[in-house]
C-alpha cells in the first residue's frame, strides 16, 4: 500500500476511535453526574470505580515515563528493532 | 539455540528455555485437567454423569475447576511462558532472577493444586472466574507480585529506546492484574454486598479477559506474528492507539454482565455504551494485523503457527462484533442466562487466547526441548480437529441460546426448554469429543517430541509445516 | 511525530482526572447513607418454612440446630448459603428477576437493589446462567417435603429434572443431615421478604 493511503487509514481509524470511544466515555461520566442527587441509585459500587482509577495510575506514570525518556521521538523505530533483534526467528 | 544473534550478557543465556519449557508443561497438564472436567460436566446435562453420587467429583464442583483451570492454569502458564520468552529478547536483558521464576513456577503450579482440591472440598468462592478459595487468592497476589517484578524490569533496566507495542501491553497488564485479582476477589466476599457487589463482580469477570488476558495476549501476537512473517507490524503508531484505546475505554464496560438487574440502570446503560464503543478500538487492532498479512497470506497455509495466529485474531473479530450486539438490551431480553452466553465464552477463551497459545506451542516448544516435532501431520490434525470441534460448539450454543430464550419469554413450561435443548446438548457433547480427540493427539505430539531423539542440527526450524 | 504521542499523553491525562472527579469523588457521596442489614438482622424473625421445617423433620432439626430461635435460623442461613457456594449453585439458578420476557409472571416480583442490601449477599449470587429456574422468589413456591425430596433424587418430583442428586447430604436412611436442613432453610428463605 502506498504511503498516503496507508496515513489515510490510519488518520481515519484514529479519528474513528477518538470520536466513538471518546463519546461513549464522556456519555459514561454524564451519566455519573447526573445521576449525583438521585438517592435511588445509591449504593451503586464506589468501590469498584476506586479500583478502576487506580489500575489507571500506573498506566499514566507509564505513559510519563514513555514520553519524559524519549522513547515516544521515532514511533515507528521499534517495530524495526524488534525484528533485528530476533533474526533467528522465521527463517525460511 | 541461537540466542547468540542477540548479545547475551555475560556468564548467562537471555532466555531461559527451561523456565519456558516447564510453564509450557505447566499449561499442557491443566490443559488437559480443564477439558476433562468440561466434557464430564457436559454429561450431566444427559443425566449421565461418570461420577454420580460422589460428593467429591459434584458436577457443580467440576464445572469450576473446568473454568478456572483453563483461565489460570493453561492460559496463564502459557502467557507467562510467553512472555519469558518475548520480554528479553525485546529488551536484552535476562529477566531478574532464574531462582524467582523456579519460584514462582513451583508456587504458581501448587496454587493450581489447591486451587482443585479446595473446589472439589467444597471450599469455592461465589465469584465468577474468581472460584479460587478464599485461602488460595493470598497466595496467588504474591505470585502475581513477584512475577510482576521478575518480568518488569529487565523492560526498566532495557537500553532500548523504543519501546514496542509488546512491552506496553505487558506493562499495562502487570499494573492492572493484582488489582484486578484484589478488587474481584475481595471486595464482594468481605465488603460489598448486592447489587453494588455484583457491579464490581461484573468488572471483574470483564477485566480478567480485557485487562490480565487480552493485553498479554496481543503483547504475544505483537512478538510473534511479524517475525514469523519476517516483515514488521503495518503501523506501530496505529498498535499504539489501539493499545490506549483498550487501556482508556475497557475498565469502564464489567456492568454489561449484569444488564436488566438491580444494578442502576445508568451504569448499565454506561456500560452498554462503552462496550459497543470498543468496537471501534477492536478495529485498530485487526486493521493493523490484516495490514501486515497483506502480501503474505501464503503463510496462512505454509505456517500453522500463523494459521493458528490468525484463525485466533477472526475469532476475536467475530466475539468482538458479537458482543457489540449481544451487548443491547434488545439482544438481551433473549440471550441473557442461556446457553449462547455459554458459546461466546468458549469463543473468547478457547477461540482466541486458546488458538494463540497453540500456536505459540508450535513455535516454543521445539525450542525449549531442543528437538523438532515429530509429527508435524499429528500437528495440523489438531488444528482440523480443535477447529472443527469449536465451531460445531459456537454455532450449536448460539442457536440453543436462542431457543431457550424464546421459549422462556413465552412461558412455556420450563420442562419443554429442557427438552428443546436436548439435542443441542448432545451436539456441544460430541463437539466436546471431538475437541479433546484433537487435544490428545497434541498432548501425545508434545510428549513424543519431548522425548524424541535430539535435533541434529543445532537450529530447529519451526512453524513450517505442509 | 513527537507530537502525536505528546497530544495522545495529554488526552490520557486529562480522561483521567475527569473520570477521577465524576467516577471517583461524586459516587462516594452519594453512597454515605446506605445501611447494609447484618445477618442478626434478617434472622430476628424465622421464615414459617423455618419453622415448618423444625415440625417436618423434628428429630433431624433438634439433632443439628435445637430449637427455631433466631440463632439456630442464622446459622442455618448461613450454612445454606455456603453450601449453596460450595457446590455452585449458582451456576445454574441465577437470583434476579428481570423486568422483562415474562419474568415477572414465570418467576415474580421484578428484584430492586435494596433487597440485596444484607449480609447475605455478601458475595452476591446473581449469576450468570439460568439451566434450572430463578431462585429469588422461591419461598413458599413448594414444600419443605418437596425440596427435600428433590435435593436427594430431583427426578423423583420433577421427572424433566438435570439436576445432580446430592445424596451425600441425607444418612443411609435417606433422612437430612444437617446440611440438607440448612440448604433447604436457605432456598426457602430466599423471596420470603416478598412473599410475607
Amino acid at each position: 500500500m502506498k504511503f498516503a493511503g496507508k496515513f489515510a487509514v490510519i488518520f481515519v481509524v484514529t479519528v474513528l476511535v477518538v470520536v466513538v470511544a471518546g463519546m461513549a466515555f464522556v456519555y459514561k461520566m454524564t451519566e455519573f453526574a447526573m445521576t449525583i442527587s438521585d438517592d435511588d441509585v445509591a449504593g451503586f459500587g464506589a468501590a469498584s470505580v476506586m479500583t478502576y482509577l487506580l489500575g489507571m495510575l500506573p498506566l499514566l506514570f507509564l505513559t510519563l515515563w514513555a514520553a519524559l525518556s524519549g522513547r515516544l521521538r521515532d514511533i515507528e523505530a521499534p517495530k524495526y528493532r524488534m525484528l533485528e533483534l530476533n533474526k533467528d526467528i522465521g527463517h525460511e | 539455540m541461537n540466542e547468540s544473534v542477540v548479545s547475551t550478557p555475560p556468564g548467562g543465556r537471555l532466555v531461559n528455555l527451561d523456565l519456558v519449557r516447564w510453564h509450557l508443561g505447566g499449561s499442557a497438564v491443566f490443559l488437559a485437567i480443564s477439558i476433562v472436567g468440561g466434557l464430564a460436566y457436559s454429561f450431566q446435562f444427559h443425566n449421565l454423569y461418570p461420577f454420580e453420587g460422589v460428593e467429591l467429583l459434584s458436577p457443580g464442583r467440576v464445572r469450576m475447576v473446568h473454568t478456572n483451570m483453563a483461565a489460570y492454569g493453561f492460559i496463564a502458564n502459557a502467557f507467562i511462558a510467553g512472555m519469558l520468552f518475548a520480554i528479553p529478547r525485546l529488551t536484552r536483558q535476562p529477566i531478574l532472577s532464574d531462582k524467582l521464576g523456579w519460584f514462582i513456577f513451583w508456587a504458581w503450579q501448587a496454587c493450581m493444586t489447591l486451587t482443585i482440591l479446595g473446589l472439589l472440598g467444597g471450599y469455592a468462592q461465589a465469584i465468577e472466574w474468581g472460584e479460587t478459595p478464599i485461602f488460595v487468592d493470598p497466595l496467588i497476589l504474591v505470585g502475581l507480585v513477584l512475577l510482576v517484578v521478575n518480568l518488569s524490569v529487565p523492560i526498566f533496566k532495557s537500553a532500548e529506546t523504543g519501546l514496542y507495542v509488546s512491552l506496553w501491553y505487558f506493562l499495562a497488564a502487570f499494573g492492572w492484574t493484582g488489582l484486578v485479582y484484589f478488587m474481584g476477589n475481595y471486595l464482594p466476599q468481605f465488603w460489598v454486598p448486592g447489587a453494588a457487589g455484583a457491579a464490581i463482580t461484573g468488572l471483574f469477570i470483564h477485566d480478567l479477559v480485557g485487562l490480565f488476558v487480552t493485553p498479554i495476549g496481543w503483547g504475544l501476537m505483537y512478538f510473534f506474528v511479524p517475525l514469523l512473517l519476517r516483515k514488521p507490524i503495518w503501523s506501530h503508531a496505529l498498535s499504539l492507539i489501539g493499545f490506549w484505546g483498550i487501556a482508556f475505554f475497557y475498565p469502564m464496560q464489567g456492568v454489561h454482565h449484569f444488564l436488566f438487574s438491580p444494578i442502576p440502570m445508568y451504569a448499565q446503560y454506561g456500560a452498554v455504551v462503552a462496550t459497543i464503543a470498543i468496537e471501534a478500538v477492536v478495529l485498530t487492532v485487526l486493521v493493523n494485523f490484516f495490514g501486515t498479512l497483506h502480501g503474505r497470506s501464503d503463510a496462512m497455509r505454509g505456517n500453522l503457527a500463523i494459521r493458528w495466529f490468525y484463525t485466533g485474531m477472526v475469532m476475536y473479530g467475530l466475539t468482538c462484533l458479537q458482543c457489540a450486539f449481544q451487548v443491547t438490551l434488545t439482544f438481551q431480553k433473549i440471550i441473557h442466562f442461556t446457553d449462547w452466553v455459554v458459546g461466546h465464552a468458549h469463543m473468547v477463551m478457547f477461540g482466541v487466547f486458546g488458538f494463540w497459545i497453540f500456536g505459540m506451542f508450535v513455535e516454543l516448544w521445539p525450542r525449549a526441548v531442543g528437538r523438532a516435532w515429530v509429527h508435524p501431520r499429528l500437528l495440523s490434525a489438531h488444528y482440523w480437529l480443535t477447529f472443527s470441534g469449536l465451531a460445531l460448539m459456537i454455532i450449536d450454543l448460539t442457536a440453543a441460546g436462542l431457543v431457550q430464550g424464546y421459549l422462556w419469554a413465552n412461558l412455556a413450561p420450563w420442562a419443554e426448554s429442557l427438552d428443546a435443548s436436548a439435542p443441542f446438548w448432545w451436539v456441544r457433547s460430541l463437539a466436546g469429543l471431538v475437541i479433546i480427540s484433537g487435544q490428545a493427539l497434541f498432548l501425545w505430539e508434545l510428549w513424543a517430541t519431548a522425548r524424541g531423539p535430539a535435533a541434529a542440527t543445532e537450529f530447529v526450524p519451526v512453524g513450517e509445516v505442509a | 511525530m513527537e507530537r502525536f504521542g505528546a497530544s495522545f499523553l495529554i488526552a490520557g491525562v486529562l480522561t483521567f482526572l475527569l473520570g477521577f472527579f465524576l467516577q471517583g469523588v461524586m459516587p462516594i457521596l452519594t453512597l454515605r447513607d446506605v445501611p447494609i442489614e447484618t445477618l442478626e438482622e434478617i434472622a430476628k424473625t424465622p421464615t414459617a418454612d423455618f419453622v415448618q421445617l423444625s415440625v417436618d423433620y423434628s428429630a433431624e432439626f433438634e439433632r443439628d440446630f435445637g430449637e427455631v430461635s433466631p440463632q439456630s435460623f442464622a446459622e442455618a442461613l448461613d450454612l445454606g448459603r455456603d453450601l449453596y457456594i460450595a457446590e455452585a449453585c449458582w451456576h445454574c439458578h441465577s437470583q434476579f428477576v428481570r423486568p422483562i420476557s415474562n419474568e415477572d409472571i414465570r418467576f415474580g416480583a421484578v428484584s430492586t437493589a435494596e433487597e440485596y442490601q444484607n449480609e447475605m449477599f455478601l458475595p452476591h449470587l446473581f449469576g450468570t446462567r439460568r439451566i434450572g429456574p430463578d431462585l429469588i422468589r422461591e419461598a413458599g413456591k413448594h414444600s419443605n417435603d418437596w425440596q427435600m425430596a428433590h435435593l436427594y433424587d430431583p427426578r423423583s418430583v420433577a421427572p424433566y429434572s438435570i439436576m445432580p442428586a446430592y445424596v451425600w447430604y441425607f444418612d443411609d436412611y435417606q433422612r437430612p443431615l444437617r446440611e440438607a436442613l440448612a440448604l433447604v432453610a436457605y432456598v426457602q428463605w430466599l423471596g420470603s421478604w416478598e412473599t410475607k
